[in-house]
């Protein structure tokens, strides 16, 4: 199909890149401010107070849920650590039904908390592989999102073979292809390691979703006598519901956790009380993370639920597959990232997301290139372009005005989270009518100049419809409140050198020039 | 520590750098000849493994050689920005990285 080895490889970096790069460039990007989830609730829900104090926050939210869902069959407690400040919990509504129930706790008091409702981080986390898509589409499209990343970035290695040469070399501010191509070559070399163990690990971490024959073959071998053994006794338990077997109170089992981890620091950071009303209840305390890379093996200690005496730990079955798919999921969440390494990421994602970005102008650069003067562009460059605007400006500034609506709306606006994520939605829209209706540079330079200003202007944002927090982290000096800020105007100036740099039109003869010149990468 | 192992890293791209023809002239003003390039070369590579084992003793195997990766990536890319529009303080992170790690 192509002539050499090289220009084919070409050809799969261009399209592969072409065709997921919008996806991959929403991925990056949401995924990247993803390192800072809890610190953007932090941000977005500034009434939750941080505690200290988790196992106190522990005992608070067992009086909580004994008061809302006393005869509950499953609770979940998720406790307040040094980067989330309210407790979480979920219970299940009753034994029969597979329905939930989740609240936000004040740490301290074990009260439903009065904050502002909103996703905060955690819609970023859910976005940058969900789309907001129904279940499992958005997994789905993540995953080919990410196959077609670790495609372009395999190929782009052969495609850009000559990067090692001009390492370090950023040509800036010549006209057409070349300091694009320079910085996409930066950009792609530096953090080469990051990309591919992202876009690798993305698959690993769905892959029982992606490729389920293994898992459902070595099901189909286990022993049926085990699925016995799970349906009959909910089958006899809803033909004659046993009486209700009263749970030991947690307080004395939460003495016991503290005894052993400590009261604060690496302690505990969930509990489940599972088969609540049963004589069968156990109570799981999942300790806090520690520095370890792998998601698996969290210590846990255990108890009865009935007795309330200690359990002997069980040990999870772990192959080197397991072990394998739990170090790649670690990998990829960074959680065992300390601050440092964590801004360190989200610089390496921002590299990542400039790089698709840049991988995507240059397709529309090279095209309009070849197109003679007088000559009118087609429609397939046309689109391109203006997906273009609306994906790397139009993106960027809807996330803008997420975070304007945090601050403006309403604060007891009944389904206020949602409320947040139509404005992002309507903003992304607002971009693509945008884009088809304005001329390609003035779109650029409109939506990239009114996000700058939604970012810089969030701290005055803040200043006004925030007053009391703001003082409250300055009097503290709250890092990640402050920290926000700091990185609101960074991103803000970084749209607004770029709104300064690009959509001025760049003269065809010179673009073609470069082209001709450069002959790095023919398509 | 772990400071110092990004000043290490800095200081290794930076010789990495300075081994190419193209940005020893732009800091330098001078051609690269032959013997300095290599010499370049090998103090690259001695300051990158020292960078390295830096950043391992600060933390350990694994997370150690995950943060001299990190600090690769940051380091190369402060450093095209400086060859590009400052070249002749291209070194200035190396001293602002080692009073951090002598403040920390």
């Amino acid at each position: 199909m192509r002539a050499t080895w090289r220009q084919s490889m070409t050809w799969l970096h261009t399209w592969s890149g072409l065709v997921l790069g919008w996806v991959l460039f929403a991925v990056f990007l949401t995924g990247t401010a993803t390192y800072f989830r809890w610190e953007i609730t932090h941000w977005m829900r500034p009434e939750l107070h941080a505690s200290d104090a988790p196992l106190e926050a522990a005992e608070a939210a067992a009086r909580h849920l004994e008061q809302v869902a006393p005869s509950s069959p499953q609770w979940f407690i998720d406790l307040p650590d040094a980067r989330t400040a309210a407790s979480s919990v979920v219970w299940r509504t009753s034994a029969a039904q597979r329905g939930f129930e989740l609240e936000t706790l004040d740490a301290t008091t074990g009260e439903k908390a009065t904050a502002r409702e909103s996703y905060g981080g955690e819609f970023f986390y859910r976005f940058h592989f969900q789309f907001l898509l129904p279940n499992p589409w958005g997994r789905y499209l993540a995953g080919v999102a990410a196959m077609a990343m670790l495609i372009a970035l395999l190929t782009g290695i052969v495609a850009h073979r000559r990067f090692f040469a001009d390492l370090f070399t950023f040509r800036a501010g010549r006209p057409g292809l070349r300091s694009w191509l320079d910085f996409h070559n930066v950009a792609g070399v530096l953090a080469l390691p990051f990309y591919l163990t992202i876009s690798y690990s993305a698959l690993v971490i769905f892959v029982a979703l992606y490729l389920p024959w293994g898992r459902l073959a070595l099901a189909n071998t286990a022993t049926a006598s085990a699925a016995v053994a799970r349906t009959t006794p909910s089958s006899g338990r809803t033909a004659s519901p046993a009486a209700w077997i009263a749970p030991a109170p947690l307080a004395p089992m939460i003495r016991q956790v503290e005894n052993q981890w400590g009261a604060t620091g690496r302690t505990a950071k969930r509990i489940e009380v599972a088969l609540r009303g049963t004589d069968r209840c156990v109570v799981t305390f999942t300790r806090q993370r520690g520095s370890d890379i792998s998601i698996g093996q969290r210590e846990q200690l255990r108890f009865n639920g009935v007795t309330g005496a200690p359990l002997q730990p069980t040990s999870r079955p772990s192959g080197l597959g397991t072990a394998t798919h739990d170090v790649l999921y670690g990998l990829h969440l960074a959680q065992f990232a300390g601050i440092g390494l964590r801004w360190l990421c989200f610089f390496m994602g921002l590299l990542g997301t400039a790089l698709i970005g840049t991988g995507l102008i240059m397709a529309t650069i090279r095209r309009r290139a070849r197109i003679a003067a007088g000559d009118a562009p087609s429609l397939g460059l046309r689109v391109v372009e203006r997906l273009n605007v609306t994906t790397l400006a139009g993106l960027p500034l809807a996330i803008g005005v997420f975070f304007w609506a945090n601050r403006l709306l309403p604060l007891h606006l009944s389904a206020r989270s949602d409320w947040e994520v139509r404005c992002f939605l309507g903003a992304w829209a607002a971009a693509l009518l945008h884009a088809v209706l304005r001329s390609t540079p003035c779109a650029w330079r409109e939506q990239l100049g009114l996000g700058a200003v939604l970012y810089l202007g969030l701290p005055g944002l803040d200043a006004l419809t925030a007053p009391a927090h703001l003082a409250e982290a300055w009097r503290r000096l709250d890092g990640a409140y402050l920290g926000f800020h700091a990185a609101m105007i960074g991103c803000g100036l970084l749209l607004g050198s770029v709104a300064l740099r690009v959509g001025r039109p760049a003269k065809k003869t010179a673009v073609a020039a470069t082209f001709a010149a450069s002959g790095r990468i023919k398509a | 520590m772990s400071w110092f192992a990004f000043a290490f890293t800095y200081a290794g791209v930076t010789a990495w750098a300075l081994a190419m023809p193209s940005h020893h002239r732009a800091v330098f003003q001078e051609e690269l000849t032959p013997r300095r390039r290599l010499a370049w070369r090998l103090t690259s590579a001695l300051l990158l493994a020292l960078a390295l084992t830096l950043a391992i003793a600060a933390q350990n195997p694994p997370r150690g050689s995950i943060l001299w990766l990190a600090h690769l990536a940051a380091s190369g890319f402060t450093l095209t920005l400086l060859l590009t529009f400052a070249p002749r303080v291209c070194a200035l992170p190396i001293v602002v990285l080692l009073l951090l790690g002598a403040m920390n």
